[in-house]
């Protein structure tokens, strides 16, 4: 073709014929546009005499179509030349209805069935684009397979004309995206223009929907809007759980693909994105598809592999999310922003957006849009359930958890005999070095192996009186619990002492000798844990810090031994737990980081190895109560989760190993802690299963101390969760735990865990005996709490949770005598636990329940002031109370 | 700068990466970047709506557009056009969005600032390839995705040659999907004299492609 001047064109054709091609041309680049091209050859077959300057024009038209597509344009120009070729195939379009990333939708009228239906068309850019083709075709096939109501059918797939196109079942009514504009909309006009409170007619919008609302009766509506989204999250969730079983993930769940049609039921459209699992051959792996704001993290972060039908459930979260609070979950000005909110930041919770939006459905969407996988559901039918459950209703929670109520000190105990139960490990370590040789085990040559038996045996030996006096000492105790190293109140102190030395002079003998260096770390993890034990945090941090350098040490020379890495691992962890049970709540989750990264990278080199996988999960539950601590309640249900998960796991794999068992049960307390006010029912499940794992594993030991310590704890919980919603159960169910409990003090006096968990269990007795209106009995139970409290915050003055616990439990008698009528005493009480709690508040500025705690006990003691009319008094308390809330508003 | 053909384009742009010393060299990112200015300016045309034009001129864009581009050049890891021209339209989309947003004041829950921005977002939203491009180092490229690129690239070139009133008629019609009929009435003409000003204009655009080698 030579290069033709325009002007030439132009100027061989009379006025009358230029004006007909410019028509001629806009036809065809309007139907260009439509994706339903005029087929080019017909074109010039009807105006012979236009066929050269048609030919030397369409190439740019097509050329600037895809420009426009390109480059963004928002519509097709709604031609003047109305007669567009409707007709393809068996189909007559009628309207254009959307435009989607991947195609053009029509409502078109199937002619030989006489039905009404939605036409998908290619557009005509991509067909040329084998990929873009291939995705078009997965499409039809994806949805093809599904058989839902929610989930709108194909009815068949074709081209014509060089046209693709398949045909869906047609939807009248709207995509949600539509709707939630509508209603942002909607309540930004109420705002501005402050519509007087007159009810109008509901409009004819679909049943879902409830009318336009009144100002005065906005919080009926309200609750009615968040039962209809409840509702269409139930559908979409019901859908999707039948294309995951179906094996099909959708991967591009978003408003705009859910349609709302007029009878209110929704539908789940546009399996574009859609992976099929069966079709291996279409890698649609590689490149990062979707639509960046409801993109689950995995799929954000590019980890394909990692992407599966927990995706869909992450981004129905993520749309019931904006269902609710008509915002964004997240909100960046590019992907790479994006990419950091979705895989860093929690979206701002729904309630604190708009306080009406009720709890349970909170709860709901959080767990559904976890960052890990493992602690969102399991399946979208799971989750269906959970919104059915919160439209079925429950008792309203009674108060927000208050200082007058019981708390969940208790929990603690749970991450320390955790500890303890990997500290036990160590200490059969230790006891078993003197027999035979740990280090030869971490050594691979068996000559130097025995060389160092040797040596150890030699040393043992000569060692044998001191290690023997060790032994000895703690030997009855370990033989009889086999649980930590109890230090017995009247003789701790020389105990203390005595042991270091021993210790000492282990160390002085081990000195120059590298091959040792193994057992003179055990040994200063040992006497870390001592010190722990018997609360000293200071000399406890120094030997965690010894025994992890020579860990590490270890590691690095032998070659990242993966032995050593796990000891490291385990005095992260331990140190971790300590610094938490001090209030140094940075450091400990420092600890815990450094524990939990070791503990991970030997799950995923060693992934046959229980024992990592169960250190790993000690660590993941240690951190989920370090959230806890410091109120961040998503991270620990988060990490909470994990550790489930992971104990399951390895509980299913290895059933006869009791320790699995055990510390799935303190996940599983744990995390129904944490759930106590805000989901009753996850709550009570996961107390339950808590209970029936400690209920199998005392059984079957009927010797072993510590499961009858837990089981009594788990029990205590139980009459706490049975007590919130007001079943007359619990008072027996704590009455049982308490008298549990007191044995096992007789039985093991010197363990300060067990005394902890009797004060706290008579507190919460004394809790729901005040509640019930017996004042006599509830302050004989705080009173027996109150003198355990005592002596162990006397005793053990660095452990926070022992003087919060003596604040709580002076408060609540304080609460006693108000009752009664003895201001006087009363404001002793509180007087006495705001002291207590503020020395708690000194040692550790970051934990959030002695806060909350001390705030409550001021207000109290500040109303009994103004009541027994020491209002100088009560305004200075009111002050501080004021300096703490300005403090805390951060 | 008329005239250069589409692939001297690419290999100059592809040069320029593949240097060691390309963060040093301010000058030769200036020339590699004023290759794209009328890429970019039909790209911020084509997003910005005749409500939002009043307020924001193309030409700022791109400007504020290349001077971030000079700043964050480098963070820029890639080390091929197309990922250097996904990385400028990101930009540019992210100033327009950013511009958007201080022009309607943050303060007033401003409906048309939602609706504005969601539009724009919209965009950024369902261009899968560009979300691709931008995120993940997709190893494969497909060569005809390059090639469009590059035609475009041209296409820009030679618009911004154009007579003044024959770009004005392609972008109100073909990047804003106007019809004849609101051309004629943008552009104060009748509608017949609109679609022979087009006529001309395609002429003459194809024309220069032509010559091009693109067409």
């Amino acid at each position: 073709m030579t290069a033709i001047a325009d002007d030439d064109i132009l100027q061989t054709l009379p006025a009358e014929q230029r004006e007909h091609l410019a028509l001629v041309l806009d036809q065809y680049l309007a139907s260009l546009e439509r994706s339903v091209p005029l087929p080019f050859d017909e074109l010039v077959a009807q105006h012979p005499d236009l066929a050269e300057p048609l030919r030397w024009y369409a190439e740019s038209l097509r050329l600037l179509c895809l420009a426009g597509d390109h480059l963004g344009r928002r519509r097709s120009a709604e031609s003047s030349a109305d007669n567009w070729n409707r007709q393809l195939g068996d189909y007559r379009l009628v309207r254009e209805v959307g435009r989607g990333g991947m195609g053009v939708v029509y409502e078109a009228e199937q002619v030989s069935l006489g039905r009404r239906v939605a036409l998908k068309v290619l557009p005509f850019a991509a067909v040329m684009d084998e990929k873009q083709l291939a995705r078009f075709t997965n499409e039809a096939r994806a949805a093809a397979q599904l058989n839902h109501p929610n989930i709108v059918p194909v009815y068949g797939v074709g081209k014509e004309r060089g046209v693709h196109y398949f045909s869906m079942q047609f939807i009248d009514g709207q995509a949600l995206d539509r709707l939630i504009q509508e209603q942002r909309e909607r309540r930004a006009g109420e705002k501005e223009t402050r519509a007087a409170a007159a009810v109008s007619t509901p409009k004819e919008a679909p049943s879902a929907w409830t009318g336009d609302s009144s100002l005065g009766g906005s919080s009926l509506r309200d609750r009615e809007y968040y039962r209809a989204a409840a509702r269409l999250g139930v559908q979409a969730a019901e859908a999707l759980h039948h294309a995951h079983e179906m094996g099909v993930v959708h991967r591009d769940i978003k408003p705009s693909n859910l349609l709302l049609d007029s009878k209110g039921k929704l539908w789940i459209t546009d399996f574009g994105l859609a992976r099929v699992s069966a079709d291996t051959n279409l890698t649609l792996s590689g490149a990062v598809l979707g639509t960046a704001r409801y993109m689950s993290p995995e799929q954000a972060s590019g980890k394909t592999h990692l992407v599966d039908h927990r995706a869909d459930i992450y981004a129905l979260g993520i749309t019931l999310y904006e269902l609710l609070t008509l915002r964004p979950a997240f909100d960046a000005s590019s992907p790479q922003q994006f990419l950091r909110q979705i895989e860093r930041d929690d979206p701002t919770p729904p309630r604190r957006l708009n306080p009406a939006i009720p709890a349970d459905l909170e709860t709901v969407i959080q767990k559904a849009t976890a960052k890990q996988r493992e602690s969102r559901y399991e399946t979208a039918a799971e989750l269906a359930e959970d919104l059915r459950r919160f439209l079925e209703g429950r008792p309203t929670l009674a108060r927000r958890p208050t200082l007058r109520d019981r708390f969940r000190k208790w929990t603690h105990r749970h991450a320390t005999l955790v500890a303890a139960a990997a500290a036990l490990l160590l200490v059969a370590f230790v006891a078993a070095a003197v027999a035979a040789s740990l280090v030869a085990r971490e050594k691979q040559q068996t000559a130097a192996a025995l060389r160092t038996a040797q040596r150890q045996l030699e040393r043992a030996e000569a060692n044998y009186q001191q290690a023997r006096r060790v032994v000895d000492r703690y030997g009855l105790r370990l033989s009889e619990e086999l649980a930590g190293i109890p230090g017995a109140e009247p003789v701790r102190r020389e105990l203390l002492e005595d042991s270091w030395r021993c210790y000492e002079a282990l160390l002085a003998q081990t000195q120059g000798d590298r091959s040792l260096r193994a057992e003179q770390a055990m040994i200063h993890f040992k006497a870390a844990e001592i010190a722990s034990q018997l609360g000293d945090v200071g000399r406890a941090v120094q030997q965690y810090s010894a025994a992890r350098e020579i860990f590490a040490a270890l590691a690095a020379e032998e070659n990242a031994a993966a032995g050593h890495r796990s000891h490291q691992a385990l005095c992260y962890n331990n140190l971790g737990l300590l610094l938490a049970g001090s209030g140094r709540i940075d450091e400990a989750r420092e600890a815990y980081r450094q524990a939990e990264d070791l503990a991970s990278d030997l799950c995923r080199e060693d992934p046959g190895n229980s024992l990592y996988g169960w250190r790993l999960a000690l660590i993941l539950t240690n951190t989920g109560l370090l959230h806890s601590q410091g109120g961040n309640t998503v991270q620990a249900d988060a990490w909470y989760g994990r550790a489930v998960a992971l104990l399951e796991r390895l509980v299913n794999q290895e059933p006869r190993r009791d320790e699995f068992r055990k510390d799935l049960a303190v996940a599983y307390n744990n995390r129904g802690a944490l759930h106590r006010a805000t989901n009753p029912g996850q709550a009570a499940a996961d107390n339950a299963r808590a209970l029936e794992l400690l209920e199998q594993l005392a059984g079957r030991h009927q010797e072993r101390l510590d499961y009858q310590a837990e089981l009594a704890l788990c029990q205590s919980n139980q009459g706490v969760l049975l007590a919130e919603i007001g079943s007359a159960a619990a008072l027996p169910v704590l009455q049982r735990a308490i008298a549990t409990q007191q044995q096992l003090v007789r039985k093991a006096p010197a363990r300060v865990a067990y005394r902890r968990d009797l004060a706290v269990s008579h507190n919460n007795l004394g809790r729901v005996l005040l509640d019930g209106g017996d004042l006599p009995e509830a302050d004989r139970a705080l009173e027996q709490a109150q003198a355990i409290f005592e002596s162990l915050a006397a005793d053990y003055p660095e452990t926070i949770e022992y003087s919060a616990g003596l604040g709580g439990v002076l408060n609540n008698r304080g609460t006693i005598r108000e009752q009664q009528g003895d201001l006087t005493a009363a404001a002793a009480l509180f007087e006495q636990a705001a002291e207590h709690l503020n020395r708690t508040r000194e040692l550790s500025p970051d934990a959030v329940e002695p806060r909350q705690f001390l705030a409550q006990t001021l207000q109290n003691y500040a109303k009994t002031l103004q009541a027994l009319e020491r209002n100088d008094e009560a305004r200075r308390v009111l002050l501080q109370c004021r300096s703490l809330a300005s403090e805390d508003g951060r | 700068m008329g005239g250069a053909s589409v692939s001297n384009v690419s290999e100059r742009v592809q040069l320029f990466l593949l240097r060691d010393d390309r963060n040093l060299d301010a000058n030769g990112l200036g020339s590699i970047l004023q290759l794209y200015w009328n890429y970019l300016h039909l790209l911020a045309e084509a997003q910005l709506d005749r409500r939002l034009r009043v307020r924001f001129s193309p030409s700022d864009l791109v400007q504020e557009t290349f001077l971030e581009a000079h700043r964050d050049f480098p963070q820029f890891r890639g080390a091929t056009e197309e990922e250097f021209l996904a990385w400028l339209r990101q930009i540019l989309v992210h100033n327009l969005i950013v511009a958007v947003r201080r022009h309607f004041d943050a303060g007033k829950r401003d409906v048309r600032r939602e609706v504005s921005l969601e539009q724009v977002r919209s965009q950024m939203d369902t261009s899968a390839l560009g979300v691709a491009a931008a995120l993940a180092q997709d190893g494969t490229s497909p060569s005809d995705r390059v090639q469009r690129e590059e035609l475009l690239v041209a296409l820009a070139d030679d618009l911004s040659e154009l007579p003044q009133d024959y770009r004005e008629v392609i972008v109100l019609r073909h990047l804003q999907g106007c019809s004849f009929a609101e051309v004629a009435q943008r552009m104060d003409r009748n509608e017949g004299a609109v679609r022979m000003l087009w006529l001309r204009a395609i002429g003459q655009l194809r024309s220069r492609l032509n010559e091009r080698g693109v067409l």
